[in-house]
């Protein structure tokens, strides 16, 4: 670690902080930003460069059970694109495999060289939680954490069918501490514990979920109630029903106005607004759920952008994988059930000549562009759902450059984009302070990290800076240089350090009442002993939530 | 300019190198010491070019290679022009992916002989190993172009998934060959035992020796297909094929398949009289 840096005349954009392309010093002492040092300190010259906090990714899959069985299913990807150790590290270089879902070591040196700092795995199944840690372990340079399923968890289910709904906080506050999780997450409630059941019930948020007679709409108000009691950083995380289907803008809105009034987070949009549907083609609710969601300011949302290439969907949403596979001959797996949640996995190409593929990049991109708010719609791609998160840059060009965009969507499938907005014309180009928001400020704002996303005092000293090019996609594919924690990780556009990284994880208080009721549940139906069930303790503190003991 | 670059392996090898920067199309604008400079992998280290091989000549399209390169893998990988010659047997994926141009290789081939290889011709006078003209394993496209030619046997999966192209095979084809042809051609001229055609959609597979027809497949005619013959004289006349006469007589029974897939695959199966 470098003691002390004075970052000298750079423009600074710092949201945050209302900081917006002015040149000035940011200085580092001891892995954070303070506001002065003295002249002696050493300086990196940034004259002529953008300098703005680490990237931070709010939804990605990288490090749980389902990305693993992912790597086991991808080996053709991993000949095709050998990682070798960068040539350049100090310490020691790891060799690795790429495609779509690289290994651990490989995931984080790219991130780094992208200048992202800090990463969230999106979906974590509680049991399978060692493995995510294990490979966060090996994941250096990126403070990450996760977020753990508990939508289909059967024990929650039935507590809410009981009426018990303090008993299901409890439940989930002692769920976060003992997965060593972030924030809650809802995939498809109640959707895929009926789909394990070989039943397709659960259309519609009040379609209920037979054993228990629990509904979607209960399941999200209890977690998401749960989260605003519990005072986490991060609101319920939540993946609506019906993903992927043509029409589900409307199961989409349901559940928003469910959650109304309510802090909730809302995930990849881009695969939960579409209309149409019921024998009629395929549209986009784009424009009327990004309405929606404009006016809330309760609530917020990232994108899942669909980039056009090879992309890897993986979800806990094992019946909309078992959907995809069936319609795209595609192979697949299907893992996880006995947990409490599913998993799917299908490899996929998003090809421009491909009419919903290229409805589906119109419509992340007008939810994008459609938006007033950027601090709460904010960038992502559903790594490795949507596209790999080396394709952010990329999706900054198509944001920031209006002639590129307008070139691009020329040359993709027509058939489905008629009375869309963006082909009506969209003339909004996001600027560098956008930008700054939707990768770094924003997302930082949404998980509720003081210390990250900004370059105010006390701050952690992530710290991206780039050279300017009139290429956005060149700008932020090839960061000049990269610290972390004070750390330069990236030096002339070269990986040279991987200081091991941090766990954000919570670790709220519950009534210990719960835990002889949920010890009875593991002696009768658990294959894992109760004692056994949670992670070990984590090296990091954990991150403070509001609630008292 | 030089006629032709030769590469002569120093010295016998104990690990695996992966040369995958030894290409005739690479070598037309390169000189002697930029050809030395070529980086390859030994293992988990880089060595140069320079380091393994003797290098004589520059700027030439026209590549000959010296030595025992069983321990040399991916030599030519994705070529798209030239003609490298290997004089003696040769490592693993030799021709992967490749694109044009041809490569001659006069001794053995090892594992995954001209994987996924798109154009040109892979001529091998010996044996090739498994996976011959195949996938990488997990993906489901193997060749889709181009022409393989073994004077010899052939390991076990030669052709799999593969989307176009023929695949000759003058001895014997290993088991599975032909898995998963989504089309394309694989001929072989001795037997073919030991189930092949699985899963395979609309590839042909012609066999003239014996061949274990799967129970998968449903016996549909006899008939003399005039393209084979067209195929038999082009072999001989312009690869130097030695064809057998009376293959041109006899008759072929053709068995539809697989009937698990799609069921437009076939096997042609010689018989020297109906």
């Amino acid at each position: 670690m470098t003691d002390r840096l004075r970052i000298v005349g750079g423009a600074v954009y710092d949201p945050a902080n209302d900081v917006d392309g002015d040149v000035r010093d940011i200085c580092i002492q001891d892995g954070r930003i303070v506001a002065s040092l003295n002249d002696d300190a050493p300086r990196l010259d940034a004259r002529g460069m953008v300098v703005m906090p680490g990237g931070i990714d709010i939804h990605a899959h990288v490090a749980s059970s389902s990305v693993n069985h992912g790597r086991r299913l991808l080996s053709d990807e991993h000949t095709a694109d050998p990682a070798p150790a960068p040539p350049q590290l100090d310490g020691e270089p790891r060799s690795g495999t790429g495609g779509t879902i690289p290994s651990t070591f490989t995931t984080a040196y790219r991130y780094a060289g992208l200048g992202y700092t800090t990463v969230f795995d999106a979906a974590v199944a509680a049991a399978s939680a060692r493995d995510t840690h294990a490979q966060f372990d090996d994941t250096p340079i990126i403070d990450a954490g996760f977020y753990v399923l508990m939508g289909n968890d059967a024990y929650l289910l039935q507590q809410i069918a009981a009426g018990e709904r303090d008993r299901a906080r409890d439940y989930a506050a002692w769920l976060l501490g003992a997965s060593g999780a972030y924030a809650i997450k809802i995939v498809n409630p109640a959707g895929v514990e009926m789909w394990k059941r070989n039943v397709r019930t659960v259309n519609g948020i009040d379609d209920t979920a037979g054993f228990a007679n629990v509904a979607p709409r209960a399941i999200m108000e209890t977690l998401a109630d749960a989260a605003n009691a519990l005072a986490l950083p991060h609101p319920v995380h939540i993946h609506c029903n019906n993903l992927g289907v043509a029409g589900n803008v409307a199961t989409t809105l349901d559940s928003m106005r469910a959650l109304s009034g309510r802090r909730a987070h809302f995930t990849h949009l881009q695969f939960h607004s579409y209309a149409g549907g019921n024998g009629k083609p395929w549209m986009s609710g784009a424009k009327e759920l990004i309405a929606y969601v404009n006016t809330h300011s309760e609530m917020t949302a990232d994108v899942g952008q669909v980039m056009f290439g090879p992309a890897t969907t993986v979800t806990a949403d094992g019946a909309v994988e078992y959907l995809l596979h069936a319609s795209s001959g595609r192979r697949w797996v299907n893992v996880d059930t006995e947990l409490e949640t599913g998993c799917g996995i299908v490899p996929y190409e998003y090809r421009d000549s491909a009419a919903v593929a290229a409805l589906q990049w119109v419509v992340g991109l007008e939810l994008f562009l459609l938006s007033t708010d950027p601090w709460r719609v904010v960038l992502s791609t559903d790594h490795p759902n949507g596209g790999t998160f080396t394709s952010y840059p990329e999706l900054i060009r198509l944001l920031m450059d209006r002639a590129y965009r307008d070139d691009r969507l020329k040359s993709v499938n027509q058939k489905l984009l008629a009375n869309t907005a963006l082909a009506d014309g969209i003339t909004r180009e996001y600027s560098l302070r956008e930008i700054a928001i939707i990768t770094r400020a924003g997302p930082a704002r949404q998980l509720g990290l003081t210390n990250k996303g900004h370059l105010g005092a006390g701050a952690d000293a992530d710290i991206t800076i780039y050279a300017r090019d009139a290429n956005a996609a060149t700008m932020f594919s090839t960061p000049r240089y990269v610290l972390k924690g004070g750390t330069l990780v990236v030096e002339e556009g070269q990986l040279r350090r991987t200081p091991a990284a941090h766990r954000l994880h919570v670790r709220p208080p519950f009534d210990d009442v719960m835990t002889h009721d949920l010890a009875r549940w593991f002696e009768r139906y658990g294959t894992v002993d109760f004692a056994n069930f949670p992670t070990a303790p984590l090296r990091d503190a954990p991150v403070p939530t509001g609630a008292r003991g | 300019m030089s006629n032709a670059v030769t590469l002569r392996l120093r010295t016998s090898l104990e690990r695996r190198i992966e040369a995958d920067c030894i290409t005739p199309d690479r070598f037309a604008t390169a000189s002697a010491a930029e050809i030395a400079h070529l980086a390859m992998w030994d293992g988990r280290r880089q060595v140069m070019l320079g380091d393994v091989f003797d290098v004589d000549g520059e700027r030439s399209t026209s590549v000959r290679m010296t030595g025992d390169l069983a321990h040399v893998d991916a030599i030519g990988a994705g070529m798209t022009a030239g003609e490298l010659v290997i004089d003696g047997p040769v490592g693993r994926y030799v021709g992967t992916r490749m694109a044009g141009g041809v490569l001659r290789v006069l001794g053995n081939a090892a594992y995954g002989a001209g994987l996924e290889m798109a154009n040109g011709l892979l001529d091998i006078t010996g044996d090739a190993g498994d996976r011959l003209g195949a996938a990488r394993l997990g993906a489901s496209k193997g060749m889709t172009g181009g022409e393989i030619i073994v004077r010899g046997n052939a390991g076990a999966e030669s052709g799999t998934g593969m989307r176009r192209g023929t695949i000759v095979i003058t001895g014997t084809a290993g088991p599975r060959a032909g898995t998963s042809m989504i089309a394309g051609n694989v001929i072989v001229f001795g037997d073919a035992d030991d189930a092949p055609g699985q899963f395979n959609k609309r590839g042909s597979i012609v066999v003239f020796g014996h061949v274990t027809v799967p129970p998968n497949y449903r016996y549909v005619c006899t008939y003399r297909p005039p393209h084979l013959a067209v195929t038999l004289v082009y072999l001989r006349a312009r690869r130097d094929v030695a064809v057998n006469a009376a293959w041109n007589a006899g008759l072929f029974r053709r068995h539809s398949g697989d009937m698990a897939e799609v069921g437009r695959g076939e096997i042609l199966e010689w018989r020297s009289e109906a």
